[in-house]
């Protein structure tokens, strides 16, 4: 099997245009995930808070765990598309991880303070705005990081 | 003897291929639309690709709809990578730049 040199560097711009739109087309991960993760936070620090029943602590992480682990699934088994591990790079992932520092961050600036005036479920407070924040800010790293992946794809 | 491989080569199966390298897993609708062929366009590389061992299928539910994923087999992901490194070879054989515009 034999093909021109221009041939080929077509099939290979080809290929690369195809793997650089489809990351692109699709957020890096569904906002709604994280999110929900984030919920799962919160329902935890409040299911915890001290001088809640033990019938009511047990009942509410049991019922949020089977939500997390339906959340996983949906992830693993029903995404349109997941970028497969050889195109991540390192920038997306430090910036990825960035960004859950900072939400963490954002919580505990919340919850610090209000822990510090006595007010309770301060901890669930924080972690209320920290679902917020990521609620608020998931899309736009999702996007970024497809935008980052694409592009590295497309200067291969 | 160039290292090309039939079963990749024609210009469409190239693109699922392509495509299905940057993923873990792609589901039917998602390739359709990202390479711009029909429907059964698709089933027939995807099938031709299954039966050369390099592309997996699964069927499953989003809800209550039914979908199906591809995903490349270790077989195809080498034979893809192989593929790439033949073009390449070509290419770079003859001082085209690759380089985007």
């Amino acid at each position: 099997m034999n093909i021109s040199p221009e041939d080929a560097a077509r099939s290979l711009a080809d290929a690369r245009t195809t793997q650089a739109r489809a990351l692109r087309a699709e957020p890096s991960f569904p906002a709604w995930f994280t999110t929900g993760v984030a919920l799962f936070a919160t329902g935890v620090t409040f299911a915890t808070e001290p001088g809640t029943a033990p019938a009511v602590t047990v009942t509410v992480i049991v019922a949020l765990t089977a939500a997390l682990v339906a959340m996983t699934l949906k992830l693993a088994l029903g995404s349109r598309m997941r970028a497969h591990r050889s195109v991540i790079e390192r920038g997306a992932m430090l910036g990825y991880a960035g960004w859950v520092l900072s939400s963490v961050a954002v919580a505990f600036a919340v919850a610090f303070p209000l822990a510090g005036a006595e007010v309770r479920y301060a901890g669930t407070y924080g972690c209320l705005v920290m679902t917020a924040f990521m609620a608020a800010t998931g899309p736009l790293v999702a996007r970024w990081i497809s935008r980052r992946l694409a592009a590295r794809v497309e200067g291969r | 003897m160039t290292g090309l491989d039939p079963v990749i080569h024609p210009p469409a199966r190239l693109r699922i291929v392509s495509l299905l390298a940057a993923a873990e897993e792609a589901e039917f609708g998602f390739v359709r639309d990202q390479v711009e062929v029909s429907d059964s366009v698709l089933s027939k590389h995807a099938s031709a690709l299954e039966a050369a061992g390099y592309v997996e299928i699964r069927k499953g539910y989003v809800g209550k709809r039914p979908r199906t994923w591809l995903r490349l087999s270790a077989r195809g992901r080498q034979a893809y990578l192989a593929h790439v490194s033949a073009l390449q070879a070509i290419v770079a054989g003859s001082g085209i730049s690759l380089t985007p515009e």
